[in-house]
């Protein structure tokens, strides 16, 4: 695909891919939309209710029905307009300009402009958020040369760019309301002022959280939901009766365990949406500490991978949801995903691997004893993960120890102190491996102290020089080689185990509908959502 | 929120001939003793019936009791034998309850003992103490502890075991204020026995058996809050417990109970076990109120 | 009426010096609970960064530094000290908002569910304990103490799982959780309602937790006063069966019940952390259970230390009821 493709937005673009899709996504039949009605959805509670300067995965889900980016995902991860109507770039990569809706207002009634986003780029993205810093660190300027259209002046080529302007990646916050104060700490934070489908109207801590209908939203005649109720419903048994009862419609983030997952497969009463959080492209992965005895050679690291089994791991951690991981990028990014040559399950090899690297079995049976550990705010999934891979350890003579930590503990041992010889998590990859992947592999992110950067320590000057071309390059062909190659080493090199493709899913009532299909649909506006008449 | 609330103010009784026949006489005590045979025959001979390692992964996962007699009491949902499970987590759960309240009786009698014994200031300070543990939500303390320090067995026992002293401490202290003015203490005091020796051999022995009769209340206490650490998430991940069966099968209640259910079952019955056990040494040592 | 001047005097130092000795109890509790957080690895700022997705050792350092937490830790205790003296219980950073403000907002939830439970603890309670003893040694007697034994040894949590699949999922006359129908706009006795439908499950749950204590403490106070002297008179008098059992045993009983509610104000929050996360109830205990999950210092320390203080008050206050309740009770004396 050539370049200028990429760069073409325009409306329209996002449906050209739906048809393809899995049934069970709401576009089954077309249905008129009816006009009414609150969507009640549970979410796991969120902190505060913007985005724009933190990833939290709930806030999204929350605030981008109230604040919204310059573009949304359609199911290839291509950008469709959102606040940008459109967009192009220039010859040399350096110059994009995106051209803005001139009918969208502030909730508070102010006009949106290019103001807005010019100081959300600069002040916030850029300056505040975890990965707004890498993904508009070559932006030297913004220009507004009219209220409606914004052009950002880059040093070098960026595509990634493209790959995270939604409103979970880049949310534009009002100007007039933010500038001059303590981004941070701004009481709109928590009682956001948005130009969404839908406004916020209250919030009661530990309970739920109502958002009215805007009149006054760009589009005519959306949306089509009076309002939305979220619902924070700590236990998941409770959510899932909730749902069956008809308490609840909409459930998003994988909040019914996967496996409840077969009572809500009649299709006639129930939607399964597993497209929501391709954007995300998340990865259970175990990470090796390559500092440590036995684990710096690349043969114990290959033969520990070698050891599990991916596809058994999905069948029966995973009840069929998720696909077994081949490399550090996941398939749904197709753009870049490369199957290269993943280690196969193959215990025997294995343990061949581990007698070369002079790790033998004892008296007893065992080689050596290492620890793994995971956060105890991931999911129930992780932690059988961790019992699985335990058993798969024990066959080949591995005795492991399984340590689950609350968060805090968890990332003070394994990116602080780095106290630890595998570490399993749930990683979002994103569309764009300059983004996700290469934090975890670069030399350079090796940071004492900040998680989810290199915590495996591990380091290859020829890698690094890869992905840091990769990052720079500003033709799709050229960078989708050098990304590839970037896959295979680190396939070979194994410092990190991707053994499981999340698939993220969005349990509703048949009645709950949506006109558009998106990549990114847990962050999605819902201004084309409505519920069915009973 | 310890066993104190179940027993009956501190015997006096000094000495009790007949225990075990009173004991064996008193219907709490028997119900208790049968089922807590049933609980410790499980635990012991249950390995024999279904040898092997509670993680295996041996069968079709959820399989309800009785689908297959290989697995009598089912799988849970990855597929490990539930029978293997709760033996494995009979001998956990007891083991955990056995020495958290082995912890909470040592401290509880510690402390109780020198603030009876010492009285004034020492009884003063520690007394204070005593109350700042029974001021403090203990569960939310327990659940701070392990959460903090990493759940294992270890910090599980550790934090059981650390909440659960206050109402020893208490009991044991009423004791040594009556009996520390005895006769037979007052004696030996006379005749020269230093203050450890007089502890443990003459208030201490005459002290201990209310503190047992606490003690089975709180191993069923520190059951079932083992049980509650690991519905929280909290439990040991390289032991399988009741707690942990819990932990895991409880997102599965509505599709397999029975995961849940069953090890719930056993804390109940092990629980009731000691709580009757409890009740009846309780009874047994207080004659004044076997007399109604 | 020398004696009552001379027991105004002995109430007034008697809370003097309770008041006196309740500081060092709360001071222990500031102090115990931020030393256990101190020593633990980890801090609300790794938390804060884990959730944002990423962060530099820069931005954390100047997080750190924003909270305090740079500070030697002698230091920052004084300085919680000092607030909390100056009644200032911090700011939650993690929630964005004052402490106080988050627990005031979740106290109401917390107080309903508690009060419904032990008013049924307490009624059911009663009743069963009063019915038992004047059954003494009967088939209804031992009945009626196997199910308090039973109540008794069934894990809260559990009971509340078990209860959700019977009567919410498959049964569905209740709702799974939750406080209320939320944006169903319901108002006056629709509400009222409402949240009865609601707090039916999680109350009796909770209940259980207690029930077995008064059912056994109204049992036994009964069968001890029968023996005593006055109730003998009572009989002698002529009185009848029940007016002696109500009247006299039961009013007797009613001290130690008093004793019991305060000494089980301490393990309200406790019950309140299972129960609450079993039925989604918005209340203080799973503020509590989330503060613990996340590191968040300030607000884990208000709870305990805003729940110790009502524990202590509600001690006093119970105190103070014995010796109004029971003329025989000498304030002056120390509770064992």
């Amino acid at each position: 695909m050539h370049r200028r493709d990429l760069m073409v937005g325009g409306l329209g673009l996002g449906l050209a891919a739906l048809p393809t899709f899995e049934p069970g996504t709401a576009l089954a039949q077309p249905v008129t939309p009816t006009r009414g009605g609150v969507a009640r959805i549970v979410v796991e509670e969120p902190p505060i209710l913007t985005s724009a300067f933190i990833t939290t995965m709930n806030i999204g889900m929350v605030s981008s029905k109230i604040l919204e980016g310059l573009v949304s995902y359609d199911l290839d991860l291509k950008p469709v307009p959102a606040l940008a109507e459109s967009w192009e770039t220039s010859a040399d990569g350096l110059r994009t300009t995106f051209r803005l809706r001139q009918n969208a207002k502030w909730h508070d009634g102010t006009p949106f402009t290019a103001a807005d986003v010019r100081f959300s780029l600069l002040e916030v993205w850029k300056k505040l958020h975890p990965f707004g810093r890498a993904v508009f660190a070559n932006v030297t300027e913004v220009e507004t040369p009219d209220p409606y259209t914004v052009t950002v002046v880059l040093s070098a080529p960026a595509l990634y760019l493209f790959n995270y302007i939604n409103t979970y990646g880049a949310q534009i916050l009002p100007r007039h309301i933010y500038e001059g104060t303590d981004i941070l700490k701004n009481p709109a934070n928590v009682a956001p002022i948005g130009t969404g489908p839908f406004r916020f109207k209250e919030w009661q801590r530990g309970s739920h959280l109502v958002l009215e209908r805007n009149p006054d939203y760009w589009q005519a005649g959306k949306p089509y939901l009076d309002g939305i109720i979220f619902r924070f419903i700590p236990d998941a048994v409770a959510r899932s009766v909730a749902l069956e009862a008809g308490e609840i419609d909409v459930t998003i983030g994988s909040l019914i365990p996967v496996t409840s997952l077969r009572r809500f497969s009649d299709r006639a009463k129930y939607t399964i949406n597993t497209d929501d959080g391709r954007f995300l492209a998340s990865i259970f992965l175990a990470q090796i500490n390559v500092r440590r005895p036995h684990l710096g050679d690349k043969r114990v690291r290959q033969a520990l991978s070698h050891a599990i089994d991916r596809a058994g791991l999905v069948r029966l951690v995973w009840q069929g949801y998720g696909k077994p991981a081949t490399g550090p990028i996941p398939s749904s990014v197709t753009q870049y995903y490369h199957r290269g040559n993943p280690q196969a399950y193959d215990p025997r090899r294995a343990e061949q691997l581990l007698d070369e690297a002079g790790l033998r079995r004892g008296a007893d049976g065992k080689r050596f004893r290492i620890n793994l550990v995971s956060g105890s705010g991931n999911s129930l999934e992780s932690g059988r993960a961790g019992e699985f891979i335990k058993q798969a350890f024990a066959r080949i003579g591995v005795d492991l120890e399984l340590i689950i930590e609350d968060s805090a503990a968890y990332l003070r041992r394994v990116y602080t102190d780095g106290d630890y010889d595998i570490m399993t998590s749930s990683l979002h990859k994103l569309p764009d491996p300059t983004l996700g992947v290469q934090r975890l592999y670069w030399t350079r992110n090796i940071v004492r102290g900040a998680p989810w950067t290199n915590g495996s320590g591990y380091s290859n000057p020829e890698l690094d020089r890869i992905m840091e071309a990769a990052a720079a390059e500003g033709d799709l062909a050229k960078r989708r080689d050098l990304v590839n190659r970037w896959q295979e080493i680190v396939q070979e090199d194994a410092p990190i185990l991707d053994l499981v493709e999340l698939t993220w899913t969005t349990v509703s009532t048949a009645r709950f509908r949506k006109e558009r299909v998106q990549g990114d649909g847990m962050f999605a506006g819902l201004e084309d959502a409505w519920l069915a008449p009973r | 929120m310890s066993g104190i609330a179940l027993t009956a103010a501190p015997p006096a009784a000094s000495d009790s001939p007949g225990l075990l026949r009173r004991l064996a006489g008193n219907r709490s005590a028997a119900l208790g003793g049968v089922l807590l045979a049933l609980v410790l025959g499980f635990a012991v001979v249950g390995p024999l019936l279904w040898p092997g390692d509670p993680w295996e992964m041996v069968a079709a996962p959820m399989l309800w009791p009785g689908e297959d007699m290989a697995n009598p009491l089912g799988t849970d949902v990855m597929g490990r034998d539930l029978a293997t499970g709760l033996v494995s987590g009979a001998r956990v759960s007891l083991l955990i309850g056995l020495v958290a309240t082995l912890i909470a009786a040592t401290i509880g009698t510690l402390f109780g003992a020198l603030g009876g014994f010492y009285g004034g200031r020492t009884d003063a300070v520690l007394m204070r103490v005593t109350e700042l543990f029974q001021t403090v939500p203990t569960f939310v303390l327990a659940v701070v502890l392990v959460a903090v320090f990493r759940p294992s067995v270890t910090t599980a026992v550790l934090a059981i075991g650390i909440v659960s002293w206050p109402a020893t401490a208490r009991l044991v202290r009423a004791q040594f204020l009556v009996l520390r003015d005895r006769e037979f203490v007052l004696a030996a005091e006379t005749l020269g026995m230093s203050t450890p020796r007089l502890i443990l051999t003459q208030i201490l022995p005459n002290a201990l058996p209310p503190v047992i009769a606490m003690s089975t209340l709180t191993i069923a206490h520190a059951i079932q809050t083992e049980a509650a650490l690991s519905f929280l998430g909290l439990g040991d991940p390289n032991v399988m417990s009741w707690g942990t069966i819990i932990g895991g099968g409880r997102e599965q209640l509505t599709e397999a109970w029975y995961v849940c259910g069953l090890p719930g079952i056993a804390i109940i019955v092990t629980v009731l076990a000691f709580n009757l056990l409890g009740e009846g040494l309780n009874d047994a040592l207080n004659p004044h109120l076997q007399r109604r | 009426m020398a004696g009552a001047a001379v027991k105004r005097r002995g109430l007034r130092s008697f809370l003097l010096r309770r008041l006196w000795q309740v500081v060092p109890v709360l001071f222990g509790i500031a102090a115990l609970n931020f030393l256990i957080l101190q020593v633990a690895p980890g801090d609300v700022v790794d938390v804060l960064a884990g959730e944002a997705g990423a962060a530099t050792p820069e931005y954390m350092a100047q997080l750190r530094a924003a909270f305090g937490l740079d500070q030697p830790v002698p230091v920052q205790f004084a300085h919680y000290i000092w607030n909390l003296v100056t009644l200032d219980l911090g700011f939650s950073f993690r929630q964005n908002m004052p402490v106080l403000e988050l627990i005031m907002s979740r106290l109401p939830a917390t107080l309903l569910l508690m009060l419904a439970a032990l008013a049924i603890a307490v009624t059911l309670g009663s009743l069963i304990g009063v019915v038992a003893a004047t059954r003494v040694r009967s088939w209804v007697d031992t009945l009626l103490s196997g199910f308090v034994l039973l109540t008794y040894a069934v894990p809260t949590f559990w009971l509340g799982l078990m209860a959700i699949v019977l009567f919410s999922a498959v049964l569905g006359w209740l709702p799974s959780g939750g406080m209320y129908t939320v944006g169903a706009g319901l108002t006056g006795f629709a509400l009222v309602g409402d949240v009865l439908a609601h707090l039916l499950l999680p109350a009796l749950t909770l209940s259980t937790f207690y029930l077995a204590v008064y059912a056994r403490l109204v049992r036994s106070s009964m069968l001890e006063l029968y023996g005593a002297d006055f109730i003998r008179t009572a009989r002698a008098k002529g009185a009848g069966e029940w007016r002696i059992t109500l009247v006299h045993a039961f009013r007797n009983a009613l001290l130690p019940m008093v004793t019991m509610l305060a000494y089980q104000s301490a393990s309200m929050l406790s019950g309140a952390v299972l129960v609450e996360t079993v039925f989604s109830w918005p209340g203080l205990g799973r503020l509590a259970f989330e503060a613990i999950r996340t590191r968040d210092l300030n607000l884990l320390l208000g709870i305990l230390f805003f729940s110790s203080v009502v524990v202590v008050l509600v001690n006093l206050l119970v105190d103070l009821v014995y010796v109004l309740i029971d003329p025989r009770v000498d304030p002056t004396a120390r509770r064992a």
